[in-house]
């Protein structure tokens, strides 16, 4: 399955928070969709789930347009919402019959994922009775049910311990091992980094980045090359590369100096000036962006 | 529909099985039960039948008597059944009893008729001055009944006199039906106030707890709504028709203990067109406040704010339930009928026209 996001805008009064966003998502992928808080990740994804209409633009599955309720969509909103004061399993198995599953399914898919996040002394429990990571977690499980082919979750490492965060990581790497389309947002760019093949960057309702993951570094770390020299500062190191080398950028980073060598300087030439200035050499190799510098980047620049 | 009936089922099944629910449920189908039983249960402490009024010894007990003369004395003596510690000798004496305490009351009784009650102090309930009057007066009118040969039960056989009468009333006797369909307005009233808040705090709170986006993302608005509303609306009718029911157990259970006249008003009207008018009248208007109720509790995000937010709808209702006490003192009148027709105050107006008044067909469709 493919999902097209095509061209959406939306406006709230007189302000488009929206403007022609557009992406796509491969099943059998996961795709984070990454953003600073009030970017729009939250308003696009309830366009999707036809929460509420866009001004303009469509959803498509396979090149048709979607029709969310005719597919098993797992959804976890970004404003958690169940009953507090109902049974933890009598909800999960309303809710799971609301999108269709008979009741045998329903109780069987609600018991599997409460049993699977380990929540299995809280099935007849109310849900304001447990810990808000227990609630979170039974939340996720209200996405899952149904074996869904589409799941679309707003957050879901919110509130999640390391522990949880990795139950989580496996369900997820499961779904997307059966072919599942899988999309969700997050501010937590180590999890998405670990779970994710593609991400999609929105920044002022407007997209940023969209693409694989790995091509997206490589391309970002295109001739950069990454050195730290022992004693010596990276201020220090930047201004005698760049005497030596005036093609030569640099950029801080917390690991070690980025020297951006606009396909200009070579590593041989760098390691000869440094063997030259007899300093000894730390750390020296190519540059791999993470998603944080990434997003940084991205946005940062933007901000 | 599949989706309306389990919106439905799983509504209906957490809102009669919460506990505050049930408790409330039971405490009022109690308290309907006993207070509709209140004639037996008085029954059962006075023996369980009635007793004899108990003798009236407000003029023996502690009273002090002073006749004028002694065929005077002798003659109350025999009616009130006088002790010689009631029998005084003077005015004086009297006054030195009251003072002293020995005596509550006095009285110098004079041949002519004429008496003079003399108290200490009176009390509310003090009231030995007019029934000494009222025996006082019998026992005249008695002695001028027998001046022109009469006897008072030859009196009474005249007063008694009624003309043959024969009561035909075309459409329907206002004054049977009159308590009943005050009943019945009160209760109706009572329904959708408490349960068409009760819907829109239910809608309000999907919202407040952030609920509504996973509903409406998992099935369509309108089953939905519906269930919701439906289930809100079946939980009202469960727990005041269990209220009603144990009303009418403990009504039905103890009616020979009813006062007649109170038991005609109630049943006199219960003819099955009138019943029928009701519940359609109820059954409708209760839907349509249902679904106002909800759809103002749709409008607001927090549960705090439904009352201000159903305050209009509110203001409706009770206009309605305003214009239905017109309608009791004139069922035909133009803000009767106007009432009846509309859809906001025919719940209230119709079932009570109808009840008072022969309607015409046309309005009632």
């Amino acid at each position: 399955m493919q999902l097209e996001v095509r061209n959406i805008t939306k406006s709230f009064g007189d302000k488009e928070v929206l403007h022609g966003v557009s992406f796509t998502v491969e099943s059998g992928r996961a795709m984070g969709f990454l953003g600073r808080n009030g970017a729009g990740k939250s308003t696009t994804i309830r366009c999707l789930m036809d929460v509420f209409k866009q001004d303009s633009g469509g959803f498509y599955l396979d090149g048709k347009p979607l029709q969310v309720k005719k597919y098993r969509v797992g959804y976890l909103p970004e404003e958690r919402g169940m009953y507090s004061k109902h049974h933890v399993l009598d909800q999960l198995v309303y809710f799971a019959r609301l999108r269709g599953a008979s009741k045998e399914d329903a109780l069987r898919s609600a018991n599997y994922w409460v049993d699977y996040f380990e929540l299995g002394d809280f099935k007849k429990k109310k849900m304001e009775t447990l810990s808000k990571g227990n609630q979170q977690k039974i939340q996720i499980a209200q996405s899952f049910l149904n074996e869904p082919d589409i799941l679309i979750l707003d957050e879901p490492f919110s509130g999640l311990d390391p522990v949880n965060a990795q139950v989580f990581k496996n369900a997820i790497s499961q779904f997307v091992a059966q072919g599942k389309l899988v999309i969700f947002s997050s501010h937590q760019m180590g999890y998405v980094e670990e779970v994710c093949d593609d991400v999609t960057l929105i920044h002022e309702g407007s997209i940023r980045l969209t693409g694989d993951l790995q091509q997206i570094k490589r391309e970002m770390g295109e001739n950069k090359l990454q050195l730290r020299i022992e004693g010596l500062e990276d201020e220090d190191l930047a201004r005698a590369l760049q005497a030596q080398f005036p093609a030569l950028q640099t950029q801080h980073h917390e690991d070690g100096l980025i020297l951006d060598t606009q396909n200009q300087v070579s590593q041989q030439q760098i390691l000869a000036f440094v063997s030259g200035q007899g300093w000894t050499i730390r750390s020296f190799g190519l540059y791999t962006p993470s998603l944080n510098d990434i997003f940084l980047a991205k946005v940062g620049e933007h901000a | 529909m599949r989706d309306f009936k389990l919106v439905y089922n799983y509504e209906l099944k957490q809102q009669l099985a919460k506990k505050s629910v049930i408790i409330t449920t039971i405490v009022l189908v109690l308290l309907a039960l006993i207070g509709t039983s209140i004639p037996r249960i008085s029954a059962l402490f006075s023996g369980g039948e009635p007793t004899p009024p108990a003798a009236d010894t407000t003029l023996t007990e502690k009273a002090g008597y002073v006749f004028s003369d002694t065929a005077l004395q002798q003659q109350y003596t025999g009616i009130l059944n006088l002790q010689q510690e009631n029998l005084y000798t003077s005015r004086d004496e009297l006054l030195a009893g009251l003072k002293d305490g020995a005596l509550k009351v006095g009285f110098v009784l004079n041949a002519d008729g004429s008496y003079e009650t003399l108290y200490q102090d009176k009390g509310v309930d003090d009231r030995q001055d007019t029934t000494l009057g009222q025996l006082i007066a019998q026992q005249q009118k008695e002695k001028m009944l027998a001046a022109r040969g009469l006897t008072t039960q030859e009196l009474a056989a005249i007063e008694a006199y009624e003309p043959a009468a024969t009561l035909t009333v075309l459409g329907k006797n206002t004054e049977n039906n009159i308590l009943l369909s005050m009943v019945l307005m009160v209760a109706v009233y009572m329904l959708v106030l408490i349960y068409g808040n009760i819907t829109s705090t239910i809608i309000a709170r999907e919202k407040d707890s952030k609920a509504m986006e996973l509903l409406i993302t998992s099935t369509k608005p309108t089953p939905l709504i519906l269930g919701k509303v439906a289930a809100s609306g079946v939980s009202g009718v469960v727990q005041f028709g269990a209220i009603i029911l144990a009303a009418l157990a403990g009504f039905f259970i103890s009616q020979e203990y009813y006062d007649p006249m109170i038991r005609h008003m109630l049943m006199g009207s219960l003819s099955t067109g009138y019943v029928l008018t009701y519940i359609y009248f109820s059954v409708t208007g209760y839907i349509l406040y249902l679904f106002l109720y909800a759809a103002l509790g749709s409008t607001v995000s927090r549960v705090e704010d439904v009352g201000s937010a159903t305050a209009i709808v509110q203001f409706i209702f009770i206009a309605g339930y305003v214009a239905s006490t017109f309608v009791i003192n004139s069922p035909n009148g133009g803000v009767a009928v106007a009432a009846s027709l509309i859809p906001f105050t025919s719940i209230m107006v119709m079932p009570i026209r109808a009840g008072l008044v022969t309607v015409p067909a046309w309005q009632l469709v």
